[in-house]
């Protein structure tokens, strides 16, 4: 099936790390002459991105916003519209994807997108990067989603991403706890070692490979890793931040100071990323989809830093709260 | 670009690539799983066969001891007429798993040509001949290179030369791809001038960049180091935190690799990585040698060290270097056709019961631990945690 003159409808989450998904996705399937409805979670908002959805509406897509969870029957709050594509950038659970999927079922809708997490995935540890044939948490609520959707005889496929940033992100704790310290001079504590890989995905490309998928029947049923083809370690990001921001990036990594997360005991999200390796692998998806990331991510931390300076951050304080007690339990 | 339906049909069943009719199945150790069990049913190879491997007549410089052996089994296995040119110093021997009527039939059906190929009076003796193609498995530097394909100007379909990877340039940013920067100042700067000379002479060269190579064979001490120690009970000794991923590759799937350029006219003028799917951690190097050998991987004792601290003098204390070294093997999945047969543990296991074993048997191993001896004194004797930092 060709994008062109088919109808998608995009079910968007309050926000958090896949918050601008369904923006991009939007943006992107309008400009391949998709009509495109964008059912929004909750109450309109001017919280970024939904302060951008302005754009969206002048490329006349329909925003609905609604309490998704509260509806039985979907067809309702859409208005009786028909829809061939569905991308889910909602559902947590086998509850919640349920109304979903029947309303698509009912629909008729031809292929099911779904943004899934690469944090289902349970590595042993070992081997990386992480690929689809990996374990995964059997108590994953968006596991529960890929397989309520096979069940369900759903024509899915599912996308597993991992930590992504955008023009239009809320939450910018990823690469914010390092600009904060590279540019203010501070201690940069980082687990166990510098080395540690993970990975940053530009949220247009996590859409376009949603967007790659379409009129692939092979697709369809599989799940694809989503996320950007270059894992970076922390020191890394460290001297790409300092690259950035215009400091000599091996003076700055005399700055990082490695702990033992264990002895630091520190509260939940104090460092942005995973103590150790976790990167996914996302050739499955370039092989059989055609897909390729446009972004690196050394190109677009130049406007990532931008946004940060015109938010007031090079000027404000920064929460070191946490950083002492990792400093204090240095390796 | 190959198609898609090529590549489906070349994954086959349970494979990484097309796998969502195993999506469901509970995990299980991975000798016993369907997964593992559909793979062998579909050995021995899991590429696209053409209809016909068009054959070809096939001059290999080495083929000798490791790499180039499996590949001129592999070349013969599809009906390609091989010569093989190396000094003869090594003495034929089957490869595991050839079985002796298939070793008389290599000898029998190979040509030899004996000669050092830095010697161009010896390398003048194969520039007579017709061949088809030439697999470069031994060259170092770019003299030897240059000698060798100067003597068969537009007369080959494939000039295939053995790089490294090890010619990338250290990178925060992984996996290494072809076309990234690579060291002028590296070891294998010899390689790299070669592949420029092809290039700058418009060769039908195709260069092929593995990682580390292991299987059975491997006379480089890479993953009998390992087994080495756990055959003693001895702790393996790391440098740095272990964290360090590197890539390792089968010598089977890399003798695939070298055989699928054949026929393949978009590979002329590229570079390929080698290696297999998935990087390993130093650490997980010595538990799926442990998980190989049949012991427990929990039970391996590490003992990590930072090697600015010590002197080992000449000797070599670990085979790895402490850095992330691993590839993508994309762009030969794609336009090759190719796929690894294994994993890291069934490779792995295959290298401990088809040669270390008998190396064992036989009393052929070295077992010198001098190297560990002294980062396990020093470890005695400095209780503080160790870092690379």
């Amino acid at each position: 099936m060709k994008l062109a003159g088919s109808s998608a409808l995009i079910v968007q989450n309050k926000g958090g790390g896949h918050g601008e998904l369904g923006f991009h996705l939007a943006k992107q399937l309008r400009a391949a002459g998709c009509t495109v409805t964008l059912l929004n979670d909750g109450q309109p908002t001017a919280k970024p991105p939904f302060d951008h959805y302005n754009e969206l509406e002048q490329e006349y897509v329909d925003i609905v916003w609604t309490d998704v969870k509260a509806q039985r029957d979907l067809s309702s709050v859409l208005k009786g519209k028909t829809f061939d594509l569905v991308f889910d950038n909602w559902s947590k659970d086998e509850g919640t994807v349920r109304p979903i999927a029947e309303f698509a079922k009912k629909n008729n809708v031809k292929h099911y997108m779904y943004v899934s997490s690469g944090g289902m995935y349970q590595p042993t540890g070992d081997e990386f990067p992480i690929l689809e044939k990996t374990k995964v948490k059997d108590d994953s609520g968006q596991r529960q989603v890929e397989k309520t959707l096979e069940a369900m005889k759903v024509p899915w496929t599912s996308f597993r991403p991992q930590y992504i940033y955008g023009p239009y992100t809320n939450k910018r704790d990823y690469l914010d706890f390092f600009f904060d310290r590279v540019t203010h001079g501070l201690p940069i504590p980082i687990p166990y070692e510098g080395a540690t890989l993970t990975t940053l995905t530009n949220a247009e490309d996590v859409a376009s490979m949603l967007i790659s998928a379409v009129g692939k029947q092979y697709a369809i049923g599989e799940v694809f890793n989503c996320a950007s083809d270059r894992y970076i370690s922390y020191e890394g990001i460290v001297r790409m931040v300092a690259k950035t921001v215009g400091k000599d990036p091996s003076e700055a990594v005399k700055s990082i100071v490695y702990y033992d997360p264990k002895r630091a005991a520190l509260p939940k999200g104090a460092f942005p990323f995973r103590n150790t390796h976790f990167c996914v692998n996302p050739e499955k998806a370039k092989l059989l989809l055609d897909w390729r990331p446009q972004h690196r991510l050394e190109d677009d931390l130049k406007w990532y830093f931008a946004a940060y300076r015109s938010l007031g951050k090079l000027a404000g304080q920064v929460d070191t709260s946490a950083d002492a007690k990792a400093i204090a339990a240095r390796a | 670009m190959k198609s898609v339906a090529a590549l489906w049909s070349m994954a086959l069943c349970g494979h990484w690539l097309c796998g969502s009719s195993l999506a469901f199945l509970p995990p299980s150790p991975l000798s016993s799983s369907p997964l593992h069990r559909l793979r062998a049913k579909h050995r021995p190879s899991a590429t696209l066969r053409m209809a016909a491997d068009q054959p070809m007549k096939v001059l290999l410089i080495g083929g000798s001891r490791f790499s180039g052996l499996y590949l001129w089994r592999e070349l013969l296995d599809r009906g390609h007429d091989v010569t093989v040119f190396n000094r003869g110093k090594t003495a034929l021997r089957p490869i595991p798993g050839e079985s002796a009527s298939e070793f008389e039939r290599r000898k029998s059906s190979t040509k030899f040509v004996t000669g050092d190929r830095k010697n161009l009076a010896d390398l003048r003796q194969v520039a007579s001949m017709q061949f088809d193609a030439i697999f470069d498995m031994n060259g170092r530097e770019v003299d030897e290179t240059k000698m060798l394909v100067d003597l068969f100007p537009n007369r080959l379909k494939h000039y295939v030369y053995m790089s490294s990877a090890g010619v990338y340039l250290k990178s925060d940013e992984m996996p290494h791809r072809e076309g990234d920067a690579v060291d002028p100042k590296c070891r294998h700067k010899g390689k790299l001038d070669s592949e420029e000379y092809l290039r700058s002479i418009n060769a039908p060269w195709t260069s092929i960049r593995p990682t580390y190579i292991y299987g059975p064979l491997n006379y480089n001490p890479v993953e009998e180091y390992f087994f080495e120690r756990l055959a003693q009970n001895r702790p393996v000794c790391i440098p740095g935190h272990g964290q360090h991923l590197t890539g390792l590759g089968h010598v089977r799937d890399l003798a695939r690799q070298f055989a699928n350029v054949l026929g393949r006219p978009h590979a002329v003028g590229k570079t390929y990585n080698a290696g297999g799917l998935e990087a390993v951690t130093f650490d997980g190097v010595a538990r799926l040698c442990a998980a190989a050998m049949g012991k427990d991987p929990s039970r391996v004792e590490l003992v990590h060290y930072n090697p600015k601290d010590l002197d080992f003098g000449k000797k070599k204390a670990f085979p790895f270097r402490p850095q992330h070294f691993f590839t993508s093997i994309e762009n030969a999945i794609r336009d090759l056709d190719w796929l690894p047969d294994y994993d890291n543990l069934e490779g792995l296991r295959d290298s401990y019961q088809n040669d270390f074993v008998i190396k064992q048997r036989e009393g052929k191993l070295k077992n010198d631990f001098e190297t560990d001896d002294i980062v396990l004194a020093a470890a005695k004797r400095d209780t503080r945690v160790p870092t690379l930092a």
